[in-house]
């Protein structure tokens, strides 16, 4: 069997990916939905207004998250994303995004997972039965965004509401420090995604945390998908782990039939 | 279909376990369908005396030495560096030299490096300069890994004459952005497959590159490799094509033909 032939096989969601760059045209983005046989897509937000989004560039992301949803139905999968150092308005776009289906929160770089705002923004997520996923960056080198989440405070986030449902993005790109950081976390799933590509990631993953919490998502179009995807079909581990992680935890998190 | 994988990282990595036995590495060869690979080992790149590195990967691998050959890491400001080009072009296991000034950290302007380049190519063994070892933003941060500048490899690429040269390890970006004229550099070759490349990339690299001077390297077993190989097999190439880049150019530039 050719490796293509391979991952035909599988049904496959892409759990991290934006609607910014190229992605920002719907006909390629659904181009790339069919090239890819993806069974759908979660948006993350097009991340308009930078490191630290003012208001109007949150409801401008979210509000594009939604046309895309519109306009390709059921493949994309929309995330509400939102400033929590913005609180009242973030807690307003939850409310409001919760109503029209989005189904889960996304946290970028514009606060710290440790800051009492966030906690307040994730309770109301919580509180919707939504599921959080959190950019978490172990950061060797470079300076960092001022308010980045670093795999440690993920940590604290989830402990603090131990019955929520946290998805920690990039294994934390140092992934022997992100994994080890929310190892003793068991409501805290994560992914992979992006263009960090160091054999052991996934197998780490898979050992430390079990099956149920690893998740493949891929960071396009910043990076992609057969690079990612192809890390996890060349695993040592049996079809049905592979399944999981393609497709069926993150179906399970957010309640997909 | 010949596959020839022209960038393996092997043996023992200071930093994290490889599976990089010679189970392992047959395995992968299995997996991976190669009809033969270039290596670098570890040993080569981080000892001192990278001669003493060379001989202990070479005995750790010779009974794979029917499939799997060795770069000599050369280090020009090394006392033993012509003794190394001789040494690789008198053992049919060493299929060429490479230079990581990331690592080594002299210049490539420095006249031995011009003096070692012009012998390996006397020698008619290709020159592999590898840009980085490690992902720039997860590189271990007691390793000060130092990338060639584009200016330093554009003026390194004008001054290699008619030695073979590959490049290795670069970002896909960095070599968009190299500013020179492939068609004038008949003897230069890149390995596209560890550049980790988008599909969308691969579609249209015919447009900038020669296609028959491209190679496949995926850097494993420190790398992932199938994302790599089904980005070349999906992208939109003729079958031609995609077999000179995945095994029929590296014969040539091996000499193996």
């Amino acid at each position: 069997m050719g490796l293509i032939e391979e991952l035909q096989r599988f049904r496959v969601i892409d759990a991290h990916a934006h609607n910014w760059s190229l992605f920002a045209e719907t006909d390629y983005l659904v181009q790339c939905l069919d090239r890819f046989g993806l069974k759908a897509m979660v948006i993350l937000s097009n991340l308009t207004g930078g490191y630290d989004p003012d208001p109007e560039g949150i409801e401008e992301s979210n509000a594009a998250t939604a046309r895309l949803r519109e306009a390709v139905g059921e493949r994309i999968l929309p995330f509400c994303y939102v400033n929590a150092a913005h609180t009242d308005h973030a807690l307003a776009q939850i409310e409001y995004w919760h109503r029209q289906g989005f189904c889960a929160l996304k946290l970028w770089v514009s606060q710290h997972a440790t800051d009492v705002r966030t906690r307040v923004v994730t309770e109301a997520a919580l509180a919707r039965g939504w599921p959080v996923l959190y950019h978490a960056y172990y950061r060797l080198h470079g300076a960092a965004p001022p308010n980045e989440a670093t795999p440690l405070e993920i940590a604290d986030l989830a402990q603090h509401f131990p019955h929520g449902q946290f998805i920690m993005a990039h294994m934390g790109a140092q992934f022997e420090h992100g994994l080890r950081a929310i190892a003793d976390c068991p409501n805290v799933a994560v992914d992979y995604a992006g263009s960090i590509n160091e054999n052991g990631a996934y197998q780490m993953g898979l050992e430390l945390l079990g099956p149920e919490r690893v998740i493949f998502g891929t960071d396009l179009p910043g990076a992609d998908y057969f690079v990612n995807v192809g890390r996890v079909l060349e695993l040592g581990v049996d079809d049905r782990v592979k399944q999981m992680v393609l497709a069926g935890n993150i179906e399970r998190i957010l309640g997909l039939d | 279909m010949t596959i020839v994988d022209t960038s393996l990282l092997v043996g023992c990595c200071p930093f994290r376990h490889l599976p990089s036995s010679l189970a392992d590495l047959s395995a992968l060869r299995v997996a991976a369908g190669l009809d033969r690979a270039v290596a670098t080992g570890f040993a080569s790149l981080l000892y001192y005396d990278p001669l003493a590195g060379l001989e202990r990967d070479l005995a750790e691998y010779e009974s794979l030495a029917e499939w799997l050959f060795f770069d000599a890491v050369v280090n020009p400001e090394f006392p033993l560096w012509a003794a190394m080009i001789e040494r690789a072009s008198a053992d049919r296991r060493l299929a060429g030299v490479r230079l990581v000034p990331a690592l080594h950290h002299y210049a490539l302007d420095a006249p031995a490096v011009g003096e070692a380049v012009a012998l390996a190519g006397e020698s008619g063994l290709p020159v592999n300069l590898m840009a980085r070892i490690f992902d720039d933003r997860v590189a271990p941060r007691f390793v000060d890994q130092q990338v060639p500048t584009l200016e330093a490899v554009s003026g390194f690429l004008q001054r290699s004459g008619q030695t073979r040269i590959i490049l290795s390890m670069f970002y896909f970006s960095e070599l968009k952005a190299l500013s020179v004229d492939w068609a004038n550099l008949p003897h230069v070759y890149v390995d596209f497959g560890c550049c980790k490349p988008s599909v969308a990339s691969l579609d249209e690299l015919g447009a900038w590159f020669p296609l028959e001077r491209a190679l496949y390297g995926s850097g494993a077993p420190f790398y992932y490799w199938q994302g790599a190989r089904l980005g070349l097999e999906c992208a939109h190439l003729s079958a031609e094509q995609k077999q000179g880049i995945l095994g029929q150019n590296a014969l040539g530039v091996f000499g193996w033909d």
